[in-house]
């Protein structure tokens, strides 16, 4: 048995991106100037693009962490550091933050435009190397369901949604018991492995955080007449208590601490960042909108393995687990024919499931995407590629029998709420949101 | 020779669907009913009585006056208790049929004698809101007014009036008045014939008019108008209907019909009026609470126990055809507006008030299609095998596949007999038709697809 623990993560605030590219947006900036501030960055970073609608400027402790972060990978440097030893230095900045591209940060910023996955895969060693998150949360993943590492972070049926509730009415009642009983017995007979969290200990930590919650002041008025909805209460009551479990210190598997000390490693909120952005980096995927599981899919695109023998697989040699075993992304290639003949039958068969549902030719991508990536464990990424490469072999060979077409309506349910952040699919750099196969 | 180039549509005389012994599609390619069109496919005229005799019986129980007497309902209903399976289910034809029906001889067969009557048949119009009653009013007017009622009771006041001279009728039955008393010329004509003498057509139309200045009339301007132009629908519309301004419409449209132009009516003969009307929910769906319960009120003024002449005489019998849907959005409202008592909408007196319409059978589908297929066949075709080219499974399976709705189940067959004619299939016998359906449209009947448990991943790292 393996008492080692992993290595303590060097640094536990998190900046929260919208994406990696900010990365290559600040390096960009770096290679054109000859030195940058704070400031200068704020002034790039602001107005950037999620999902379908602008975000707004990052905060203060976001452009912090972002160079902090930039540094200590080493891609920036301060100014001062590389140049003092110039003869025309000003001696001015020796005590000013002001930064400079890297020679290795040149580097990176050159690999990016060559191929883009040079870039992400030095990303998730130096934010490996710094945080210690991403290996360790892939090999957790693993850990909690040894079948394939999908994991189900619930909340209650669509179905329930009651009334709105005074703040003062706050107990934990019955029903409220029932649902989230129901939920966890709805789970673990659809998707058995996902879920393994004792019925028992799911509703009493939910519980106990559904009266946290309501112990609480309400956020904006303090007054004791505010309303609040229980079915937000309970989701966000179900979700942290499934993260603490799932995601905290304690392995539930081994039954011993990954880390040693006590400290979470990973707490609700970084929970959300360090899903998208491991999903960025190709490591995981995951979805909200499986229509037959309420709340969110989690499962690994990438394993650890000892030895690494198959070319779907690449290898990042400096992220590994506590066994040595090196983590390996399942990335197959375009000129994988096997590959791209399972993508298009599953494509098709994704689509036609919905065609068949919905009554219309035409149907939300997204909604066949995230069902494809789940069955072939493929990141957004990949899928993207894969869907160009199929579009362009059925615009240029007879060989293949459909014929796909892609449009960019904007649906309905894309305007409101989270649909608004959902990851949009892209095929030749622009978005397409509507998709229709047919056999010819 | 003309510099304009000019096609002549004929029966073209070899035509692609000889094969199957036919010399057309036999069926409608458009869905529902037009009545004016010339093409006897698409404008009901094909039509199986039979297959409908229970809806039949049920409609002349609660809206068709008879000898012995028995009671009508001033408001019935149509229920369709298919739109869960989508539309085509044949109401239109039905309406259209009890339509000619009755106004072939003015209600003469069909209520044994006892009534002159006349139907008027209403379908709303998607792109107009309905949002008040005089709405409502203003639909039926102009109905009555496009399907000749008025004109038609208008050319029996001229006879009624006693002006003409009654040699001139023994050319004339009831169903040519309008082109014959109808007409000035016709008299004319006949008059010279007769070697009577002449009279202008001013004269004429002042002895009607003078008969409706006896009657009771509000609208002042109506006997005029009625008197100079109404013999033709168009002209009437032009000169009077399409005038009365917005205001006008919502302050006295629901008084124009229902106490002026039903008087004007009873004038010219008629004892009983049958409003059709169809595709209700266009009317109620867009609706505010407040709006439908207003409806409620104002039918129930209007045909049941207002003060107007409509009421006091019951002139009108309205069929309302709904869907299940609109049952459950107007009940609150129907209940608490009184109609209840007269008319049961949800309660269980509804059979009494309510004509149920549902799906063919499979049994009823394949006279059908027999009767659309006679309908087209070429005269050299021996008529053996009326089915053919269809065999009876095929014919079973589209009626399955299209849930017995009549209007998707004729679809279905004329794309395939338009696919037969193109692959040159001789037969089209089950697997063909199995293989269409699969390929073409989404079949509605069994597509329920329930979403299946979810799918375990393909791949494995």
């Amino acid at each position: 048995m393996n008492y080692n623990y992993w290595p303590q993560p060097k640094y536990r605030g998190i900046g929260f991106y919208s994406d990696a590219s900010i990365y290559i947006d600040v390096l960009k900036f770096g290679s054109e100037v000859e030195f940058f501030s704070k400031n200068d960055i704020e002034v790039l970073l602001s107005n950037r693009v999620k999902g379908l609608s602008f975000n707004s400027t990052l905060s203060k402790t976001a452009y912090k962490n972002l160079l902090f972060e930039l540094k200590e990978f080493k891609w920036i440097s301060y100014y001062y550091s590389d140049n003092y030893k110039n003869d025309n230095f000003n001696y001015d900045f020796i005590n000013r933050e002001v930064y400079a591209i890297s020679f290795v940060g040149k580097q990176v910023l050159n690999s990016f435009f060559d191929d883009y996955r040079t870039f992400y895969n030095a990303l998730i060693k130096e934010l490996n190397t710094l945080y210690a998150i991403p290996g360790w949360f892939i090999q957790r993943l693993w850990d909690l369901n040894p079948n394939q590492g999908q994991v189900i972070i619930p909340v209650p049926s669509k179905s329930w949604n009651p009334q709105k509730r005074k703040w003062s009415d706050k107990e934990w009642k019955t029903e409220i018991e029932t649902i989230v009983s129901q939920t966890s017995q709805y789970i673990s007979s659809i998707l058995p492995d996902a879920f393994p969290y004792p019925k028992e200990l799911f509703i009493k930590h939910t519980k106990e955080r559904w009266l946290e919650l309501g112990q609480s002041k309400p956020r904006f008025s303090g007054e004791i007449n505010t309303e609040f909805t229980p079915r937000k209460r309970l989701s966000q009551s179900m979700r942290e208590a499934t993260i603490n479990y799932f995601f905290g210190n304690y392995n539930p598997k081994t039954m011993v601490n990954d880390f040693s000390g006590n400290k979470s490693p990973l707490l609700p909120r970084s929970y959300s960042y360090w899903c998208a952005r491991l999903e960025e980096l190709g490591l995981i995927n995951y979805t909200d909108y499986n229509p037959q599981v309420p709340g969110r899919i989690i499962y690994p695109v990438s394993v650890f393995r000892e030895t690494v023998n198959d070319t779907n697989l690449t290898e990042i040699k400096y992220v590994s687990n506590m066994k040595g075993f090196n983590l390996t992304l399942f990335q197959p290639s375009v000129s994988n024919g096997d590959f791209v003949s399972l993508y298009t039958t599953t494509l098709y068969e994704e689509y036609h499931k919905l065609y068949l549902l919905k009554k219309s030719i035409y149907v939300s991508v997204q909604d066949v995407r995230d069902e494809v990536c789940r069955l072939l464990k493929l990141s957004s990424n990949l899928f993207n590629v894969f869907l160009q490469h199929i579009v362009y072999l059925t615009d240029n060979e007879e060989e293949i029998r459909y014929r796909i077409s892609l449009e960019t309506d904007i649906r309905e349910d894309q305007k409101g709420g989270s649909q608004r952040l959902r990851k949009p699919v892209y095929v030749n750099k622009k978005i397409v949101t509507l998709i229709a196969i047919t056999k010819s | 020779m003309s510099i304009l180039r000019t096609v002549e549509k004929k029966e073209i005389p070899v035509s692609r669907y000889q094969r199957y012994g036919i010399f057309r599609n036999p069926f409608p390619i458009k869905p529902g009913i037009q009545i004016l069109s010339s093409d006897d496919r698409e404008n009901g005229s094909i039509y199986l009585p039979e297959l409908r005799n229970k809806e039949t019986s049920q409609f002349e129980n609660l809206v068709i006056p008879k000898l012995d007497g028995k009671e009508t309902r001033s408001i019935s209903l149509l229920m369709d208790n298919a739109t869960r399976q989508g539309r085509g289910i044949g109401k239109s034809s039905f309406l259209f049929h009890q339509f000619n029906r009755i106004n072939k001889d003015w209600g003469n067969e069909i209520s044994e004698g006892s009534e002159v009557m006349f139907a008027t048949y209403c379908s709303p119009n998607s792109s107009e809101s309905y949002r008040r009653f005089y709405n409502l009013s203003r639909l039926i007017i102009n109905n009555l007014v496009e399907q000749n009622v008025l004109s038609i009771a208008l050319c029996r006041l001229r006879v009624m009036s006693g002006f003409l001279d009654e040699r001139i009728y023994n050319d004339v039955d009831e169903s040519s008045l309008l082109q014959t008393i109808g007409n000035y010329a016709w008299i004319s004509a006949k008059y010279n014939e007769l070697g009577l003498p002449h009279f202008s057509e001013h004269d004429l139309k002042m002895a009607v008019k003078k008969q409706l200045e006896k009657l009771d009339i509000k609208n002042g301007k109506l006997i005029d108008r009625l008197a100079h132009f109404g013999y033709s629908s168009s002209d009437f519309n032009k000169y009077f209907t399409s005038e009365i301004a917005e205001t006008e419409w919502r302050k006295n449209g629901s008084v124009l019909l229902f106490d002026d132009v039903v008087t004007i009516l009873k004038a010219s003969g008629f004892t009983k009026g049958i409003v059709l009307c169809d595709e209700l929910e266009k009317i109620i769906v867009p609706l505010s609470a407040q709006e439908r319960r207003a409806f409620c009120e104002e039918l129930r003024y209007w045909f049941v126990d207002g003060n107007n002449e409509n009421s006091k005489s019951s002139f009108f019998n309205i069929l309302l055809v709904i869907h299940p849907y609109l049952q459950e959005i107007l009940n609150p409202y129907w209940s608490s507006s009184g109609l209840e008592r007269f008319s049961s909408l949800g309660g269980e007196l509804t059979q009494t008030s309510t004509i149920l319409f549902e799906p063919l059978t499979v049994e009823q589908s394949i006279p059908l299609a027999k009767e659309y297929l006679k309908k087209s066949r070429e005269e050299k075709y021996d008529g053996k095998d009326e089915l053919f080219p269809f065999t009876q499974d095929a014919i079973t399976l589209a009626s399955n596949k299209s849930a017995n709705i009549p209007g998707k189940f004729l679809a279905i067959l004329h794309n395939a007999i338009e696919h037969g004619i193109d692959k040159n299939i001789s037969t089209l016998d089950e697997t063909c038709m199995k293989d269409l359906l699969t390929k073409s449209s989404i079949s509605e009947a069994e597509s329920e697809t329930r979403i299946e448990t979810i799918k375990q991943p393909k791949i494995s790292l």
